[in-house]
């Protein structure tokens, strides 16, 4: 009798610990994202204003509809953060991105909604995109492996790393 | 060679055969011209338009059981309509939120839809202009928002807070007196029943209408198995078409 209840008990724990549940939540606030990017201070924050041509480069990048008619930005010199939202699979994954001269310096998840794909969130991952830059047809500069399992959160993160660097050099040129 | 007289009972048969196919080609002429005028019509949906033509049938709506919105409140900024979920402008749908709206105020030359923990902001011809949520700054728990000098001050769970023009940062106040707070406007019973009527047409086409014609849905199962038998009428009327002509022609040899 003790023999069957220990087997089922260790069955039902390797069925536990195999089970995966995406950790939802917030890691990080923006507010902390550009403070940590400023080194503690912030500066206020400025706007784009986006034109129709500016909302058509973004929809290429980001291969869906974007009707938004300004974003906004923290910027120090050639420094800027940009906060964006874009959804993986069903929710959008709030991603903190910093970038300095033509690069990104750090990409960060801020908030996971998806009940999947996680797995982006780790340092393993989001250290990729650090120093890529953008190539003349608005991509990135150097590959970024993927996730089974995290395909479209890997395909939002990267969207997310191309548009950010093209809106960089936009508000770098406007300065 | 022997001249066989046909027979009796066959003849009657035949001359039964041939009324009851002329009866039920006379009855099936209707849903003939039924399915091909809806299929023509479901054939070139783009070309006619059909799924942008919203119906507002009162019955129909009622036989659909479309109900009208729970909450339906009008602001005069300049003309903003909320039902449930939905944000109307004049007469064309705005944007539909999820989550409840706090209220809905003229901010410059914008619109400010204010929700609990988020914002969107358009501009007077319908655009997006921005969508503020707490990621951005945007204080949470808004319970009320008051307007003044194109300056919104919120008044959350938390305390009250206040914003730039440009909605870009968020400060928290001390009030000593509590501002007017925003408010809908009263809306007349006539206003009420144009603005319902809106909302329930929108969920009802006339594609919808001629796709559930053609299919019988538009009555239900009741309406599904009355056109399955029409369409058993109709394979008998081309059987016993196919078997007449084919008689007639051997008699004719």
């Amino acid at each position: 009798m003790n023999k069957y209840l220990s087997t089922i008990l260790l069955i039902l724990f390797l069925f536990h610990s195999n089970t995966s549940y995406a950790k939802k939540g917030v890691y990080q606030t923006s507010k902390q994202f550009i403070q940590k990017s400023f080194l503690g201070v912030p500066p206020s924050a400025k706007v784009m204003w986006l034109s129709k041509e500016d909302k058509q480069i973004i929809m290429n990048i980001l291969s869906h509809k974007f009707n938004r008619l300004r974003l906004r930005y923290w910027q120090i010199k050639d420094e800027t953060v940009w906060i964006i939202n874009e959804i993986g699979k069903e929710k959008p994954i709030t991603i903190g991105v910093h970038l300095k001269a033509d690069y990104i310096v750090k990409l960060k998840v801020l908030t996971f909604r998806e009940s999947r794909g996680d797995e982006v969130r780790h340092d393993f991952f989001s250290k990729q995109f650090n120093h890529l830059a953008l190539t003349e047809n608005n991509h990135l500069n150097k590959h970024v492996d993927g996730i089974t399992g995290a395909t479209l959160s890997v395909r939002a993160l990267t969207k997310v790393a191309r548009l950010a660097l093209w809106l960089h050099a936009k508000a770098i040129l406007k300065t | 060679m022997k001249n066989r007289k046909p027979n009796k009972a066959y003849m009657k048969m035949k001359q039964g055969f041939r009324l009851w196919h002329r009866r039920i080609g006379v009855l099936s002429a209707l849903f003939v011209l039924l399915l091909s005028i809806t299929g023509i019509a479901l054939n070139h949906t783009d070309l006619l338009r059909l799924s942008q033509q919203s119906i507002k049938s009162q019955w129909l709506l009622d036989h659909y059981g479309i109900k009208p919105p729970t909450d339906l409140r009008f602001y005069q900024i300049p003309n903003v309509t909320v039902m449930d979920n939905l944000v109307w402008f004049d007469k064309n749908m705005l944007v539909e939120v999820s989550g409840r709206i706090i209220a809905v105020v003229k901010l410059n030359s914008h619109i400010a839809i204010v929700m609990e923990d988020q914002l969107y902001l358009y501009n007077e011809q319908g655009l997006l202009v921005d969508h503020i949520d707490t990621n951005l700054g945007l204080p949470r728990d808004i319970q009320q928002v008051n307007i003044k000098n194109n300056i919104l001050t919120l008044k959350t769970k938390h305390g009250y807070w206040a914003s730039d023009e440009q909605l870009l940062s968020w400060h928290e106040i001390l009030l000593n007196n509590e501002p007017k707070w925003v408010l809908s406007s009263g809306m007349s019973i006539q206003q009420k029943e144009v603005y319902k009527l809106y909302f329930r047409a929108q969920f009802l086409t006339l594609e919808r209408i001629i796709l559930d014609a053609h299919s019988g849905r538009i009555f239900g199962t009741i309406g599904v198995l009355f056109m399955d038998a029409v369409a058993v009428l109709l394979i008998f009327l081309s059987l016993s078409g196919i078997y007449m002509w084919l008689r007639h022609v051997k008699n004719k040899r």
